[in-house]
């Protein structure tokens, strides 16, 4: 290190001095909330009232689950109150209380999980839990199943925003990179999103391009496809659609990332070009041989933030949604969940643990990214 | 260090004081205000207050109150995040459910001794919204106003065209769905132009609560949610799902969320909806907006057992224990929750006051619109309450509401929903503590 000249510590002071307010903000208004959410991880407390050390509860409470094995079936043909089950091996089960079934139905009687029995009907389990229990003939009770679909709902449009929003991305930069007249204008407009923001107005918008009758949306698919727009999906209002229309919002971003892929293009030295060319690359291996691995550095480092600025996806889902989660939960991000259990419902210890969660997974993730980075390929840098 | 860089750090050090300097005073009362009371409410509520106080002001001059407008979204949260960092107001304006989250949590202040020492008679409050606000024979908040959530507003010249009687408030769930099915109108291609019913949201309660249905074994003290395991739940539950999916005399969630976004209050304003389930609060909107039609209200119909009950709003105004000016905050309580506040809340049309003898007088019963208003003074009789738990609002929003989303889609019967509810509900059991 260079000796500390009176130059020298006059400019260390003051560089000090800039940074000093950031570093402040990052100390108190960062560290300390930080490390205060860490351990409340650990405790339960709802605001006013007292704080409890209740250890590993709030992770329990979060991975645990019942296991409920099925020692019965019953098919039953019409209307039946069932009060106990008496299963083949002569056993008698009492129900918790009653339990009404309509119409024929094939039941699964459950024993395990808080109240001993259970009957669950065998048509109206579905995904995972469901599979599990026709195949295999036993199926989990989580201690919280919200928890478990929060995670779903919030992988399940990571991983698919990502990449394709990182496809169309590239796909427009490439296109914007043209040496053509009045590219510059189609760079704006395709900008133009990203600086309108993501508030309340343009949530609204989008609840009425997605309005399933009357929505911009429907007009178009209808008009194209041919399918009336009475079949066509109803997106916010259905369970099934209302992550793939959240994930349609979200490329009308593709500006943001277009931005930065250009100017990665736009680093790419023409001479690449010239040799590949010379060797008799055709455009498309052009692009796989010469682009590509041009623009990786650049890709790596927006998949990187895609992934988690993705994983907290919030501010829309909340407005479209009303805080609720969308219908029966299938919008519910972790996030909102976060956000529900500590403002809603003030279990503050637990909404701690379920943000360490998120932060541990969010960390896991980019640590994978980064250890199977060999395809990125950093100009200059000497092949080892 | 040159002049510039002294200059301007001197300039950065005496921004920071007197910033700091400002947040301390911003966190101080203002001079002279010694009391301090938090609401919520728009502008021709929040206008109600404000005229109250100026008013208290003046008949006690030693006394200064400072008002905290807080949106409705974030009350609970706020006062507690105040309680937490002990800078609470003294009386807090709350409502039947929020009201349970701060009692619950200690944070009233007993009135019984302020009414005893003043011999404050409670007699006039309707006595099932007085009991909302006790707990253990102690009164924690007094009552400001009642809502039962029972009025349905019914659009006359529908019902004319249809040749129907206006409803009676004596009609039951089987006179209610044969008025609706008459009410429903088609255009040619099939599409409904006039729909029979809607709610101002998704009002599950009344159904519930009119088949006979309860949440908890008991509402001040639950220790176990029966709802899933009630007939009612289903009875009630079935038969809404039913308006929307096998009688269509109500818009399905994913036909209302095409009309267009507009509010369900609107679609009965222009005269989509025939019949609205809401409360009073709508009736200033009504008076203003609509001019197309006649309009009045009935009180919701009576269940098939007879059964004649629903969930209420209704709000009122409690001391914290925290608050160092209880005396005062007890006078300022006595004038805004006392006949001088019932009668100017009368008089704007804006709620119904919890005090019986305002409520049945004119102030109340202006002969303005609706005709039949004096309805909802006899549906205090029927009112039910949440029952009192910390996690209510989590068991009802996060575990009954989503699995009931699947049954207004049509994807589940309420019979399904009820047993996928069971266990869950098992696994969270109302907490007290």
């Amino acid at each position: 290190m260079a000796t500390l000249t009176p130059l020298r510590r006059k400019e260390a002071i003051s560089a000090y001095l800039f940074i000093a307010p950031f570093l402040l903000w990052l100390i108190f208004l960062m560290g300390g909330p930080i490390l205060a959410a860490f351990f409340l991880s650990f405790c339960e407390w709802d605001l006013i009232g007292q704080l409890h050390y209740v250890g590993f509860h709030n992770f329990n409470e979060m991975f645990g689950f019942a296991k409920l094995t099925s020692v019965h079936q019953i098919i039953t043909q019409g209307p039946v109150t069932l009060t106990s089950i008496t299963t083949n091996a002569g056993a008698v089960l009492t129900l918790p209380s009653p339990s009404v079934f309509q119409e024929p139905a094939t039941l699964a009687v459950l024993q395990g999980g808080p109240s001993g029995v259970m009957i669950q009907n065998l048509a109206t389990v579905h995904g995972f839990l469901g599979f599990l229990l026709k195949t295999f003939g036993f199926t989990l009770l989580p201690n919280d199943p919200r928890f478990w679909s929060a995670m779903y709902n919030t992988a399940y449009i990571t991983f698919l925003s990502v990449p394709i929003g990182m496809v169309l991305s590239v796909v427009v930069a490439l296109l914007m990179n043209q040496k053509l007249k009045g590219i510059e204008a189609y760079r704006a407009i395709y900008y133009l999103p990203s600086v309108l923001g993501s508030g309340v107005a343009m949530a609204v918008l989008w609840k009425w391009i997605f309005n399933a009758d009357s929505g911009l949306l429907n007009y178009f698919l209808s008009m194209i496809t041919g399918i009336p727009i009475s079949e066509c999906p109803k997106w916010l209002a259905s369970e099934a659609w209302a992550k793939p229309a959240l994930i349609i919002m979200g490329f009308w971003n593709v500006g943001s990332g277009m931005i930065i892929y250009l100017a990665g293009l736009q680093g790419i030295p023409q001479t690449h070009y010239e040799a590949a060319e010379i060797d008799g690359a055709n455009l498309w291996q052009q692009f796989w041989n010469v682009t590509l691995p041009g623009l990786s550095p650049v890709i790596f480092f927006n998949l990187i933030i895609s992934i988690v600025f993705s994983f907290q996806i919030f501010n829309q889902v909340y407005v479209i949604t009303d805080g609720l989660g969308g219908p029966a939960d299938s919008t519910l991000v972790m996030v909102l969940y976060i956000y529900q259990k500590a403002f809603k419902y003030y279990q503050y210890g637990y909404a701690s643990a379920l943000s360490l969660v998120l932060f541990a997974v969010i960390m896991v993730a980019t640590w994978v990214q980064f250890k199977y980075s060999k395809w990125v390929h950093y100009e200059g840098e000497l092949k080892k | 260090m040159n002049r510039f860089k002294r200059g301007g750090l001197f300039l950065v050090g005496l921004l920071l004081i007197v910033g700091a300097f400002g947040l301390y005073a911003c966190g101080k009362r203002g001079e002279g205000a010694n009391l301090k009371i938090s609401s919520w409410g728009d502008l021709q509520e929040n206008q109600i207050l404000v005229d109250l106080i100026a008013e208290f002001e003046k008949a006690n001059p030693t006394i200064k109150v400072d008002l905290q407008r807080i949106p409705f979204g974030e009350y609970t949260t706020k006062l507690l995040t105040q309680i937490a960092a002990g800078s609470a107001p003294d009386v807090i304006f709350v409502e039947t459910n929020n009201f349970v989250d701060m009692y619950l949590r200690d944070a009233f202040e007993p009135l019984n001794p302020y009414i005893q020492a003043d011999n404050f008679s409670l007699a006039d409050y309707y006595p099932q919204v007085l009991d909302r606000f006790t707990a253990n024979n102690n009164v924690y908040a007094i009552p400001r106003d009642t809502a039962p959530i029972c009025v349905i507003y019914y659009n006359k010249k529908a019902f004319d065209a249809a040749k129907l009687p206006y409803p009676s408030d004596d009609w039951d769930w089987a006179q209610f769905l044969a008025d609706g099915q008459k009410l429903v109108k088609k255009d040619a291609t099939g599409k409904v132009t006039q729909w029979a019913f809607i709610d101002d949201w998704t009002m599950w309660e009344p159904w519930l609560y009119s088949a006979g249905g309860k949440w908890a074994d008991d509402v001040k003290k639950p220790t176990k949610w029966v709802v899933a395991e009630d007939p009612g739940f289903v009875a009630g539950v079935q038969f809404r799902a039913d308006l929307m999916h096998k009688y269509k005399v109500m818009p399905a969630p994913s036909s209302l969320s095409s009309m267009g976004g507009m509010g369900t209050s609107d679609l009965f304003e222009n005269g989509t909806v025939a019949m609205f389930l809401s409360g009073l609060w709508k009736t200033p909107s009504f008076r203003d907006h609509i001019k197309n039609f006649n309009w009045d209200i009935a009180m919701f119909p009576k269940g098939p057992t007879g059964v004649r009950a629903f969930g209420t709003g209704g709000s009122g105004y409690g001391i914290l224990k925290s608050s160092q000016h209880k005396q005062d905050a007890w006078k300022l309580i006595k004038y805004i929750a006392g006949i001088a506040g019932a009668k100017k809340l009368a008089q704007t049309g804006l709620a119904q006051p919890a005090m019986i003898s305002v409520s049945d007088s004119p102030d109340f019963l202006d002969g303005k619109d609706p005709k039949n208003k004096k309805m909802v003074l006899e549906a205090v009789k029927y009112v039910k309450y949440q029952p009192m738990a910390k996690n209510t609002s989590e068991v009802f929003y996060g575990v009954i509401n989503p699995v009931l989303d699947k049954v207004w889609n049509g994807t589940l019967t309420a019979a399904q929903a009820a047993e996928i509810l069971k266990p869950e509900l098992a696994t969270k059991p109302p907490i007290t503590q």
